[in-house]
């Protein structure tokens, strides 16, 4: 739910955990971003750095600068200025992404569709590209972002041993979750595609290619599209799609 | 200026500065030093930046060739480190010549020696930081551990002149003491809530072993077990430096610099930044209990913390 009263918890000596409820919603989670670039905007002396999450703000502040209770005042003084209804509006990032292309993904689609009794891979596709995305968090992985909206239609179990490691860009779901893998990594979620883009590069600023609050469209490509992409993205020359709608 | 070269690697050394801040609502770990402090402190030694890269050496130091002379200063962990298999003094700044050996006899006490340079490790700084993160290959040298035939730079120093460092030293009351067993202050939440009362008092009343299933991420701990109230899962959160997770299995997790920015399992405390570092050079085998404060008194011991540090200065 969404707590009538915002909370706000200590944790530990340097760190304030600014809550708005405990579920995975979206008015909540855009609560969240909302307050997230309100702080930014504001000129709020003794804040070190947020780590915005799916109903909650990580606040690093400096005590000697700023008291946990006047962080507090603040904070609330804020929250009721902030007018929700007027943030601004997301980015939308395109992912291209290939299909059961190559392992695990061919496996994987197939475990996808089956469990879920679905006719075939291809409804698998079209139900993960129909869903609106919307960019919960990030974390776990430097770049991973957390996303909500996927159909309940294709959850699909973790797997009872994670595999070693999987590539990056693959994009895959565990129970309901879903996300693209920013990295190589060991992961025991579902993998049915990847994507040629890349998610994460230290030398970038900010490093990531989505961030907290965006919205994401899946598009579906051919093999051939994905090795060309994957050509244009290593030479620098890929143009990621992304829009701001108002 | 090149400033060693690699002869063997140890177990595990890596570059570390005070942290990677600033990226972690893009998922990417603080990282940095385990014993910050110890770090902060050889830095001053060799009035080198705040922000300066040493060495992290875990558990047995890394055999190192002096390309060219200049001045190193070590901390943390007693390692037992030896100039050309003669024992050296920490805590204090060494001058090195070119050539010269130095090498470990190995762990007197704590597990975390850092090596610090004149004018500091010379790595790219990526994501405004020269600290390792191993897990993603971010930063330090190449992402990585040291191996055997690395050859390591120095920032230039401020000064020209370094001579008037030789000899400085850290007053003997300021030196950190590192014990085997140590109580660790902690302010319970930010999930206290989640466990009743009896749960609350075990944690709080027991001892805990730091198992081998602990690295720069955090630490599994060995103890009675902390029961939850209902769940033993959360809707993912931030995680704090120093926050005490626990999972499922009921068994504390301390969660320490290459901890992940984010995750599900409740925290029923933090433990407070002065005793973060003190954390930093405990090893599996050695033991916990942790004691309450309040946040009125962490703050008092964090601006206590403060003014220990102010006083080590040397200009």
């Amino acid at each position: 739910m969404v707590y009538p009263e915002t909370q706000y918890l200590v944790a530990g000596d340097q760190n304030m955990v600014v809550e708005f409820g405990d579920e995975i919603d979206i008015t909540l989670n855009q609560k969240v971003h909302g307050m997230v670039s309100a702080i930014k905007q504001t000129e709020f002396g003794g804040i070190r750095e947020l780590i915005p999450t799916y109903r909650s703000i990580l606040i690093n502040y400096e005590p000697s600068i700023i008291s946990f209770a006047t962080l507090q005042d603040k904070l609330k003084a804020l929250e009721n200025r902030l007018d929700f209804s007027s943030l601004p509006s997301p980015r939308e990032v395109e992912i291209p992404v290939v299909y059961g292309y190559g392992e695990p993904y061919k496996s994987d689609i197939e475990f996808v569709a089956q469990y879920n009794k679905l006719g075939s891979v291809q409804e698998v596709i079209e139900l993960f590209t129909s869903g609106d995305y919307l960019v919960y968090m990030l974390g776990f992985l430097p770049g991973f972002a957390y996303f909500g909206g996927m159909s309940e239609k294709i959850a699909a179990p973790r797997l009872d041993k994670p595999r070693i490691s999987v590539p990056a860009g693959s994009v895959g779901m565990g129970g309901k979750q879903s996300g693209i893998l920013p990295l190589d990594s060991p992961s025991g979620w579902r993998y049915i595609g990847r994507t040629p883009l890349k998610l994460f590069d230290p030398s970038w600023q900010p490093p990531t290619l989505l961030r907290p609050g965006d919205k994401v469209r899946f598009v579906p490509i051919s093999p051939e599209q994905y090795e060309h992409i994957s050509r244009k993205v290593k030479e620098g020359t890929f143009k990621v799609r992304v829009t701001s709608k108002s | 200026m090149e400033v060693f070269e690699v002869l063997w690697p140890g177990p595990l050394a890596t570059v570390q500065d005070l942290g990677r801040f600033g990226y972690q609502q893009y998922g990417v770990p603080v990282s940095g030093a385990m014993d910050g402090l110890a770090l902060r402190i050889a830095n001053r030694l060799l009035d080198n930046d705040e922000y300066a890269a040493g060495l992290e050496c875990t558990l047995l130091g890394p055999k190192l060739k002096f390309l060219n002379d200049t001045l190193i200063a070590i901390t943390g962990g007693d390692l037992a480190p030896l100039l050309n298999n003669r024992p050296v003094p920490m805590w204090e700044v060494v001058h090195v010549q070119k050539g010269d050996i130095l090498s470990w006899r190995g762990m007197r006490n704590g597990c975390r020696a850092y090596l610090s340079v004149a004018g500091g490790i010379d790595v790219p700084v990526v994501l405004g930081s020269r600290s390792t993160y191993l897990r993603s290959a971010i930063g330090g040298l190449e992402g990585r551990a040291l191996r055997t035939g690395d050859v390591l730079k120095s920032v230039p120093a401020g000064s020209e002149k370094l001579e008037h460092l030789i000899g400085r030293k850290v007053p003997k009351e300021l030196i950190p003491e590192y014990k085997s067993v140590e109580e660790i202050r902690v302010i319970l939440g930010p999930q206290a809530d989640h466990f009743p009362e009896e749960s609350i008092a075990t944690f709080l009343n027991s001892e805990y072993a730091i198992t081998p299933e602990s690295d720069r991420m955090g630490y599994r701990l060995e103890g009675p077990e902390i029961k939850h109230k209902g769940k033993a899962d959360i809707i993912s959160d931030g995680i704090p430096s120093g926050a005490v997770q626990i999972p499922g299995n009921c068994k504390p997790i301390v969660l320490m610099v290459d901890r992940q920015t984010t995750g599900g399992y409740t925290k029923i405390a933090t433990a407070i930044t002065p005793d973060i570092s003190k954390l930093g050079q405990m090893k599996p085998g050695d033991k916990i209990r942790f004691r309450e404060v309040s946040l009125t008194q962490g703050h008092q011991l964090l601006n206590a913390f403060q003014k220990m540090l102010d006083q080590i200065k040397f200009k």
